[in-house]
C-alpha cells in the first residue's frame, strides 16, 4: 500500500563557487501529476544569484536562469504553503525529471559589458552558457551527475569596449566585484541543495 | 506525457549598468508561450554590493507592454529583497499573446543615483555596482 | 468525546548528527492523522534535521524529509503551524515508527565520499562520520524535540 502523495527528493552538493550540477531522475511510477517544487539550501547567502532550471520530459518548466531564492521558502509561512505550486499540475508518467543548479550564476554576468551603455536584456545564450540538458536514454539513473565549473569570470572577457570613460577598467572583475569596504556576505562551501517535488496520484 | 498546455516560468533578466540611464527592454517572447497568467519583477544580483541592509522597498520603476506595445501592463515597483524567505506571489494577469510578439518597456533606476555613484562626466564610480533585475512571466505554453 | 487530539512524542537529542528511532501508538479513539508539527527549542537546530515516519508499515514521510518543512516560527498563526497531509491518513490505533536525525553536522553530514554532484541519501552512513565534528550553526546539546501529531475524527 502506498499513499496518494509523495515528496520525491533529490539532493545536490555544491562545493565551489560557480559550480553547476545537473541531475536527472524518473518520477515515481505510481504518481500521475507533479503539483509543486521547492528547494532548500544549506546557507542562505548562497541563494542570491544562484539559479535552478527544471524540465519534465524534456519540456522546460523553469528556465535555467530561474533564481533559486524564489524557490526557497522560509519558516515564517505556513508549512503547507512552502512550495511553488503549479496552477496547472504537470502530468507525469514515469517521467524524466531534470534539474540544473548553478551557483552564483547571475553574479558572473554583472560585469558583462556587451550591452548598450545603460544596460539591457540579457540574452538567453549568456545565461545558458552551454547545452546543459542531456537528451536521450544514456543518463537515466538517479545517481548520475554532471558537474562542471563555469569559466571563471575575469578581466579578459570584459575587455574594455569603445574606450572612453564609461568602460569598466581596472584589474579583474571590477564591475562585478563588490566595491571596497562592502564585502559580500560569505558563502561557505560545500553546501547542499535539496529539491523536493510534490507528486500526487490525482 | 505532457498535456497540450502546460505551465512555464519564463524569466527575462536585464542588466542596469548606469545609475541615470533608463534601460530599454525589447525582446521577442518565445512563440510557444500562449498566455501570461502572472508577472513579477525581482532584483537578482548586484544591489547587495551597494546597500547596507538586505531590503529596500523600491530600487526602480518598471513599465511593461505586451503584444508589440498594444497591451500596457502598467508600472511595477521593483524591490531589493535579499532576505531568505521567498514568496510565489505573482501579480495576476491574463494576457493572450500573439505568437512571437515583443515584450517591451523600460526600467528606471531610482536609488544610488547621486554623484557618489555617477560623476558629472557620466562615468560611474567605484561605489556603483551593475545590477540585474529579472521579470518573471508565469505563462501557459503549448510546445 | 473530543474530536481532536494532539499527541506528543518527545525525543532527546544528545549529540550532533545523532539519529533517534522512536515508536508510538496513535490514540485509538481517533480515525485519522491530520497533520504534524515538530517543535524545536533552537532555531539553529532546524537546518538539516530530518524526520521520517511510517504508520502501520506504510511510509507517511520518508526519512529524508526536512524538519524545516514540518515546523514554523511564531510568525505563523498557531492554527497554521501544522503541516497538513495532502490526504487523510487512517490512524485508528495504528503504530508509528519514526526516525529523527539531527542536522547540526549539516552540510558535512551528507558526505558520501564525493566532492560534489547528486548524492543518494540512502548511501550515507550516519553511524560512521568519523572526522566530522563540525557544528556550523552552534547547536547546543542536549535538546528536546517534540513531535506533535494531530489526530482527528472530523472530516
Amino acid at each position: 500500500m502506498i499513499h496518494g502523495y509523495r515528496f520525491q527528493k533529490v539532493s545536490l552538493r555544491i562545493s565551489q563557487s560557480g559550480q553547476r550540477v545537473y541531475f536527472n531522475t524518473e518520477s515515481h511510477k505510481d504518481f500521475s501529476v507533479l503539483k509543486g517544487i521547492a528547494l532548500s539550501v544549506g546557507y542562505e547567502n548562497a541563494l542570491f544569484g544562484s539559479t535552478f532550471g527544471f524540465r519534465v520530459d524534456e519540456k522546460k518548466v523553469l528556465d535555467e536562469s530561474h533564481e533559486a531564492h524564489l524557490l526557497v521558502f522560509g519558516n515564517d509561512i505556513a508549512p503547507n504553503e512552502r512550495m511553488l505550486f503549479f496552477e496547472t499540475p504537470i502530468p507525469i508518467h514515469s517521467s524524466k525529471l531534470e534539474g540544473i543548479y548553478t551557483d552564483s550564476a547571475l553574479q558572473s554576468l554583472l560585469g558583462n559589458i556587451s550591452y548598450s551603455p545603460g544596460g539591457g536584456v540579457i540574452a538567453q545564450t549568456d545565461v545558458n552558457v552551454k547545452k546543459t540538458y542531456v537528451s536521450g536514454k544514456d543518463i537515466v539513473s538517479y545517481s548520475n551527475a554532471v558537474v562542471d565549473v563555469l569559466p571563471a569570470y575575469n578581466a579578459s572577457n570584459v575587455a574594455v569596449v569603445g574606450g572612453g570613460g564609461t568602460a569598466m577598467s581596472g584589474a579583474g572583475a571590477t564591475a562585478a566585484a563588490p566595491p571596497p569596504g562592502t564585502p559580500p556576505p560569505p558563502v561557505y562551501y560545500p553546501y547542499d541543495v535539496k529539491i523536493t517535488m510534490f507528486l500526487s496520484k490525482q | 506525457m505532457m498535456s497540450t498546455t502546460r505551465i512555464i516560468y519564463h524569466p527575462v533578466p536585464f542588466i542596469i549598468r548606469q545609475p541615470l540611464t533608463p534601460v530599454t527592454i525589447n525582446t521577442v517572447l518565445p512563440g510557444h508561450i500562449r498566455k501570461v497568467i502572472g508577472i513579477k519583477a525581482v532584483h537578482s544580483a548586484g544591489v547587495q554590493f551597494m546597500a547596507t541592509g538586505n531590503y529596500l522597498p523600491v530600487i526602480g520603476y518598471l513599465s511593461l507592454e505586451f503584444n508589440n506595445k498594444r497591451y500596457h501592463f502598467g508600472h511595477l515597483d521593483v524591490p531589493f529583497d535579499n532576505r531568505a524567505e521567498a514568496s510565489d506571489a505573482f501579480l495576476d494577469a491574463a494576457i493572450d499573446l500573439a505568437p512571437g510578439s515583443l515584450l517591451t518597456g523600460n526600467y528606471e533606476n531610482k536609488v544610488f543615483t547621486g554623484t557618489d555613484y555617477q560623476k558629472t562626466d557620466g562615468t560611474v564610480t567605484g561605489k556603483w555596482s551593475n545590477y540585474i533585475v529579472t521579470i518573471y512571466l508565469k505563462a501557459l505554453s503549448d510546445d | 468525546m473530543k474530536n481532536n487530539k494532539f499527541q506528543r512524542i518527545r525525543l532527546r537529542v544528545s549529540s550532533a548528527g545523532e539519529t533517534l528511532r522512536f515508536n508510538a501508538v496513535c490514540d485509538k479513539g481517533f480515525r485519522t492523522i491530520k497533520g504534524i508539527y515538530v517543535s524545536l527549542p533552537q532555531d539553529k537546530a532546524v537546518q538539516g534535521a530530518t524526520l521520517g515516519f511510517r504508520l502501520n508499515n506504510v511510509e507517511v514521510l520518508d526519512d529524508g524529509h526536512e524538519v524545516k518543512n514540518l515546523t514554523a516560527t511564531n510568525s505563523v498563526a498557531p492554527n497554521n503551524k501544522f503541516f497538513l497531509f495532502p490526504e487523510k491518513i487512517e490512524a485508528a490505533g495504528g503504530s508509528i515508527e519514526g526516525r529523527y536525525t539531527d542536522g547540526s553536522k549539516y552540510p558535512l553530514l551528507v558526505d558520501n565520499g564525493e566532492d560534489s554532484g547528486v548524492y543518494d541519501p540512502g548511501k550515507v552512513d550516519f553511524k560512521n562520520l568519523a572526522g566530522y565534528t563540525t557544528n556550523p550553526f552552534g547547536v547546543v546539546f542536549p535538546y528536546d524535540v517534540i513531535v506533535n501529531i494531530w489526530l482527528t475524527n472530523e472530516g
